[in-house]
């Protein structure tokens, strides 16, 4: 099996005939964790819909382990911002963990045991094992953000892409997440996340990728250290206070 | 006493009516539970008009008015679907288009017919005491069918209800998932028209499950909860409608609409009442 679970070359994407992408280089491998920021308006999420065969291309390939988007369907997991999600619905915490598999469980079926295993070891990683009764309305943010990770993990995903699972949370919900991360990818999980955080993205992940309609810049944090690079992907002349909090500047 | 609850059932048309109102009841609280948790309602609306220029073209072909109602609620719900395509018009604009132009349409049809009168008061408000054995059987094996899908379908349901999107990148056909839940809101209110008529419809479809929805957090217990209520509210409206010989649809509607309300003063968790109370600040959402 190849190292390579994402591969992107030279993709294109179009939407309502503007174009939002073009030209995108993109390798994720195993156990590895991949920061992908940018500006807003930098196609972050245009880029992950793609991924999962949302969206058409226009130019360019996808593989996911080694298949398209379309056929890589349900293999992939996937964490949307927390407001995608419709948390007046009335379900416990652990039926909307199960919704991750109602595809893999198949039409007409009820969960079997391999599924309840699923859920219950995704609540157990993301610590909602206490709360697995509760009805996801009485959730707070944090919470709410474990419960969607579960549910992508109820899939045991080889590939995980999650948009800005960092915004709005609190130090605590943060630092159970960042460490549920380093150990998905230390079993082989590759993950790939938009984020605006971007003190924490050069912190916990392994590579970052700048993204502004292309990729402007890709490498280890270290070696994105020059201030001109960060400057080109956000599109501003002068940004002191981006570039300190980030430890770029002097 | 007893004598005022057997007395109406000695009569075959009101053993018709009960037969049919509590099926309505039933059929309406679990497909109205879905629709009131996506927030269709006004969709739910677009069909009931929708339905009606179906059933006055079967109507006047003599043909099977729950048929034509159900073709006429799939064309509308199709023509919606086409035309919010269109980026400029927004969903709710388009359907505000097209169940006016429905009902049009079916009152044109239905004024060439002879005698049209008396069945458009029908159509519009209801006519449960003039149920035939036929229309008796049509309801319930429509009912039972949609309640065995409605069962069948229930996780893909709730797994698109809970997040569109995510179920799409899973491979749910998201489409097709939403054409058999409009097509099940057509059948349901095409078979509940009877009881309560064309325009009251709605209420029989949004208001067990808005009460339901007060009662519980859990979507099983609502499917339960909602019927309940709807087939309660028929019995009791039904019964009213007897005793003091008023119109059967309306009295229905104000028995649910009944419930309704003393569901938002006193529900346990979600009510008036217990939001008031201190009690009710540990269900407040803790913050992280």
């Amino acid at each position: 099996m190849s190292d390579e679970v994402l591969q992107v070359s030279g993709l294109a994407v179009d939407l309502a005939g503007r174009e939002v992408l073009h030209d995108v280089n993109l390798v994720v491998t195993r156990s590895e964790q991949v920061g992908l920021i940018g500006p807003n308006g930098a196609g972050k999420t245009t880029l992950l819909r793609s991924l999962l065969g949302l969206i058409p291309i226009r130019a360019g390939s996808i593989t996911i382990d080694g298949r398209t988007p379309g056929g890589a369907r349900g293999t992939i997991g996937y964490v949307p911002q927390r407001h995608e999600f419709v948390w007046d619905y009335p379900v416990r915490v652990r039926t909307a963990v199960m919704t991750g598999r109602t595809h893999r469980i198949g039409w007409l079926r009820r969960p079997g045991a391999a599924d309840r295993d699923a859920v219950r070891e995704a609540l157990e990683r993301v610590d909602l094992t206490d709360l697995a009764d509760r009805p996801i309305g009485e959730l707070s943010g944090g919470q709410r953000q474990r419960v969607l990770v579960a549910r992508a993990l109820a899939l045991q995903p080889r590939l995980l892409l999650l948009d800005e699972p960092f915004t709005g949370l609190d130090v605590p919900t943060q630092e159970i997440l960042t460490r549920l991360f380093r150990e998905l990818t230390s079993e082989g999980t590759a993950v790939l996340m938009t984020t605006h955080d971007l003190p924490a993205a050069a912190d916990t992940s392994h590579r970052l990728c700048l993204l502004n309609r292309t990729v402007v810049a890709d490498g280890s944090p270290d070696e994105l250290r020059d201030p001109a690079v960060w400057l080109r992907a956000f599109g501003v002349a002068r940004s002191e206070q981006l570039l300190h909090s980030l430890g770029v500047a002097r | 006493m007893i004598e005022f609850f057997t007395e109406p059932w000695t009569h075959v048309f009101m053993q018709r009516a009960f037969l049919v109102v509590l099926m309505s009841g039933v059929v309406c609280g679990v497909i109205g539970s879905h629709v009131a948790l996506r927030g269709m309602a006004f969709i739910g609306d677009a069909v009931a008009h929708s339905v009606f220029p179906g059933i006055a073209i079967a109507f006047v072909l003599k043909t099977s008015l729950v048929l034509g109602g159900i073709v006429a609620g799939l064309v509308t719900a199709l023509s919606v679907a086409v035309f919010s395509q269109n980026r400029r018009l927004k969903e709710d604009t388009v359907i505000g288009v097209f169940f006016a132009a429905a009902f049009g349409l079916g009152i044109v049809v239905m004024s060439t017919a002879p005698g049209y009168g008396g069945s458009l008061e029908s159509f519009l408000f209801g006519s449960v005491l003039g149920i035939s054995n036929s229309d008796v059987i049509t309801v319930a094996v429509a009912g039972v069918v949609l309640l065995l899908i409605s069962g069948a379908l229930h996780k893909e349901f709730v797994t698109v209800g809970l997040d569109r999107e995510t179920a799409r990148a899973v491979g749910l056909p998201i489409f097709w998932l939403d054409l058999a839940l409009y097509a099940m809101v057509t059948v349901s209110i095409v078979i509940s028209i009877q009881a309560v008529g064309n325009i009251l419809v709605l209420a029989l479809l949004i208001t067990p499950a808005a009460c339901a929805r007060l009662l519980t957090d859990r979507i099983g217990v609502m499917m339960l909860i909602a019927p309940a209520i709807g087939a309660v509210s028929g019995l009791t409206g039904l019964y009213l409608s007897y005793a003091f010989n008023l119109a059967a649809g309306g009295l229905i509607v104000l028995t649910a609409t009944a419930v309704f309300i003393a569901c938002w003063v006193f529900a346990p968790r979600h009510g008036l009442l217990s939001r008031r109370s201190p009690a009710a600040a540990r269900v407040e959402p803790v913050q992280p």
